[in-house]
């Protein structure tokens, strides 16, 4: 009976709060959890140089993008995402949020920046970390979020086992063992990047901190006493972009969002996002920061696992591989 | 011999895990000087979500007062069926899982769910924003008002409304002369235990907010998004604000209590 | 005025019958008991006749009228609980004159008119001085006076009284039974009396309605009932009440 009457209530309050069809000078990005200060840099950025910025606002939501599929999937009123996991826009295609050949959509494979899991140590790198294998060897402790509940983690683990495929030539025992050592030498496991941060820096618990490098960057760069070592191998990952067409049809924004994403691959959007240590395509910004960003070869998800999905479904569903390795 | 230390042991459970932790907030914000804290929460968006969190307790406070009075009258007084499921329904809010309660909440009134499809095409949104944000708060609250109004209506008082009845008052009459006056205390007191926790809800508002900033973000909200985004202090310092605003429940609490012993001696 | 009740029956969800089929009738002026055991039934009829209990098949005639259905509020009947049910929350004087705050539009009286007539009335319960005293700072003696100002406010048409005197002691009770009756003399409003107490039916009423089961037994004056039972419950229910 409560229930009735503030429905009936709250329905009176929604058409106040919501308004009809809501005005078309509004977008809003749905992005990830750490994307806040970047887009807080390059939405000034883009509406200064767009024709009619004045009228237009851009609203940003941030949250961990596997949350914020799921609350598009429910409603939320997104204009275009822009996450850092490939899995969370194809939910959204499948759906059909989001056109099918999106990828195809935007340059890049739709991801006008992408990292890598890099590594970062301590000031002078006392335990000499210079690559996957280190990892592995006796004494290091590793820190790193653990891929069940992290993406960045799922990363992690994959870029591992990619470069241990390709050095010890296919064979998945010898893969096992390498990844076994590796996870032994995990000391504590965080449920999310921040947590595995704060217990490398805050707690000074471990040698190494495996993150991607974007974040390694922006950590060394605000605090004393660490480094960014970038290993020779690692696994490319993309941050993808897509128009939620569902909403941007029905609400007419659909020109608004695509002119905005364009603008991450001009040279103002590419050299903002290079400010924030992501790494990008434009030529002229990736000379002009070359020194920061030194060479490394980088394995694809498609490539070394298939897509995705099979990744998801072989290594990290119930039962799967890393199941297997943390039950020895 | 055993009473002090009784009153020791409660010392210091309630030194652990009351004292210590707020004692903590308060230090924490202040690390950095009364300034930086000042400029923490006057920040543009720690203001909207302090707005907001402020503007959704005032939105749900009378809703609750109002039906939870008119639930609790209906369970005291009347006989009808299913008035036993009202009883039990009005219970589940403590039940349920504050987050189970959101998600149910998008499942039914998501844009894709059963009401919410239906209301669609009138272009009624009613989650990610603040109707959502109303709605599961007053899921999370409605109990409240209910629990301590009906023992009270439930005991005592119908004789006197029997009574204004034969004298030849109206309904409205004889709730506003002879059953409000009985239940004030007690309606006071649900309220206020309803708004701190409208206040205070973070995981069922966490999943049907939509985390859009500066618009749906409430103050359990925005400390966390401060807390990752590495801005501790901020973070903090936003606590402050709403350990503040469980200050003033508590006081507002202490007056009822103050004023009306029984009422202050039964909590 | 006169009240006619005919053949009022009501049951309870149990099936049980609670009123079988009763008829009554009292006359201007005059103090009728109803009398018997618990579950007798004799408080059901007088909420039926009070009209907060609503009766499965009879009538009841006010001077002529229907008003088997009128809500509780439209009777004019003042009525007196064993619990007296004052309004704790007001004073003495602010619950006598309830009944004539709640009337609508032209038939209430001026702030004046009413302060007058409760003045009036607590006189006439002699606790003038005590209208300022809250419920909780009376005796019981003096909270069952007070309901029955309260009741004689609205100028009833009838007075109800439910077991009033049942949470008094004996000797308060002699006492208020004797000024309730004079009280009701003086004011000339008939009334009916709900009680278990023989003693307190013969020395109050005019006339005696015995009830068992749902049925009036016996109906007549204290001396009639005495001389003539009619049914052996009827003898057996007054021998253990002397």
């Amino acid at each position: 009976m409560i229930r009735t009457f503030a429905i009936a209530g709250s329905l009176a309050l929604g058409i106040a709060a919501s308004g009809p069809a809501q005005a078309q000078d509004e977008i809003l990005n749905v992005s990830y959890d750490i994307a806040r200060e970047l887009y807080a840099a390059i939405n000034p950025a883009f509406l200064d140089q767009y024709e009619g910025g004045d009228a237009l606002t851009i609203s940003q939501s941030h949250a961990g993008s596997s949350k914020q599929a799921r609350a598009i999937l429910q409603g939320l009123q997104a204009d275009l995402v822009t996450f850092n996991q490939v899995l969370d826009v194809e939910i959204l295609a499948e759906n059909g949020f989001v056109a099918e050949d999106w990828q195809d959509q935007f340059p890049n494979n739709a991801s006008p920046y992408y990292s890598l899991p890099a590594f970062m140590v301590r000031e002078g790198n006392p335990q000499e970390i210079d690559g996957w294998d280190d990892l592995a060897r006796d004494g290091v402790s590793v820190i790193f979020p653990n891929p069940k509940t992290s993406g960045n983690g799922r990363y992690t683990y994959l870029a591992a086992w990619a470069w241990a495929l390709e050095e010890f030539d296919g064979d998945e025992d010898r893969v096992r063992e390498y990844m076994n050592a590796v996870l032994d030498n995990v000391e504590v496991f965080d449920t999310g990047g921040r947590g595995a941060t704060t217990t490398f820096v805050e707690r000074g618990i471990g040698d190494v901190l495996v993150t991607f490098e974007a974040e390694a960057l922006n950590i060394s760069g605000q605090t004393e006493g660490y480094e960014t070592v970038v290993p020779a191998q690692s696994l490319l990952a993309e941050f993808p972009v897509a128009v939620v067409e569902r909403v941007a049809e029905q609400r007419g924004t659909g020109e608004v969002a695509r002119d905005y994403l364009n603008f991450l691959y001009s040279t103002e959007g590419q050299e903002i996002l290079a400010s924030f240590n992501n790494r990008v395509h434009d030529e002229a910004v990736v000379e002009a920061n070359a020194d920061r960003f030194p060479e490394t070869d980088l394995f694809t998800v498609e490539d070394v696992f298939g897509s995705w999905t099979e990744a998801q479904e072989t290594h990290f569903g119930s039962g799967g591989v890393l199941d297997q390795l943390l039950r020895n | 011999m055993r009473r002090p230390l009784l009153i020791a042991l409660a010392m210091l459970f309630a030194f652990a895990v009351i004292v210590l932790p707020v004692a903590a907030i308060f230090t924490r914000a202040f690390a950095e000087g009364a300034g930086v804290w000042l400029s923490a929460i006057t920040a543009p968006e720690t203001r909207a979500a302090i707005w907001l969190t402020i503007l959704t307790a005032l939105i749900v406070l009378p809703i609750n007062i109002v039906f939870g009075l008119c639930a609790a009258w209906a369970i005291a007084r009347f006989r009808f069926p299913g008035r036993r499921a009202l009883l039990i329904l009005i219970e589940i809010p403590f039940a349920i899982s504050p987050i189970v309660a959101g998600l149910c909440f998008l499942l039914v009134y998501g844009a894709y769910g059963p009401v919410g499809a239906a209301l669609q095409p009138y272009g009624l949104q009613l989650m990610f924003n603040l109707t959502g944000i109303v709605l599961v708060s007053l899921f999370v609250t409605c109990p409240f008002v209910v629990r301590e109004v009906l023992p009270v209506l439930a005991v005592t008082g119908e004789d006197e409304e029997r009574a204004a009845l034969t004298l030849g008052a109206s309904g409205w009459q004889i709730f506003s002369y002879v059953t409000f006056p009985n239940i004030t205390w007690p309606l006071l007191y649900g309220a206020i235990l309803a708004t701190a926790r409208a206040i205070g809800e973070f995981g069922a508002v966490s999943v049907v907010s939509g985390a859009i900033r500066g618009q749906t973000m409430t103050l359990p909200l925005q400390i966390e998004l401060l807390y990752n985004d590495y801005n501790t202090t901020g973070a903090f310092a936003a606590a402050t604000v709403l350990a503040l605003l469980a200050l003033v429940t508590l006081i507002l609490r202490g007056l009822i209590a103050a004023f009306h012993p029984a009422r202050g001696a039964t909590s | 005025m006169s009240l006619r009740i005919e053949n009022l029956s009501k049951s309870f969800d149990g099936g049980t019958s609670v009123l079988d089929d009763v008829s009554l009738t009292v006359a201007e002026g005059e103090f009728v008991a109803l009398l018997g055991p618990s579950g007798s039934g004799k408080t059901t009829l007088l909420n039926a006749i009070s009209g907060l209990l609503s009766p499965d098949r009879g009538r009841i005639l006010l001077d002529g009228e229907d008003i088997t259905h009128l809500p509780a509020g439209k009777r004019r009947f003042g009525m007196v609980f064993q619990s007296y049910a004052l309004f704790r929350h007001m004073s003495v004087a602010q619950n006598v004159e309830f009944g004539l705050r709640v009337l609508k539009g032209a038939e209430r009286p001026s702030k004046s008119a009413r302060r007058a007539r409760v003045a009036e009335l607590l006189d006439l319960i002699e606790m003038g001085d005590l209208g300022d005293r809250y419920p909780a700072q009376l005796s019981g003696g003096q909270q069952q006076r007070v309901a029955m100002a309260r009741a004689l406010a609205i100028d009833p048409r009838l007075l109800l009284l439910d077991e009033p005197f049942s949470a008094l002691d004996a000797q308060v009770r002699q006492t208020l039974r004797a000024s309730v009756r004079e009280l009701q003399r003086k004011v000339g409003v008939a009334a009916i009396l709900v009680t278990h107490d023989q003693t307190e039916a013969f020395a109050i009423a005019d006339r005696v309605a015995v009830m068992n089961e749902g049925l009036i037994d016996q109906i007549g004056s204290p001396e009639e009932l005495r001389a003539a039972p009619a049914t052996p419950f009827v003898r057996s229910f007054l021998e253990a009440g002397t």
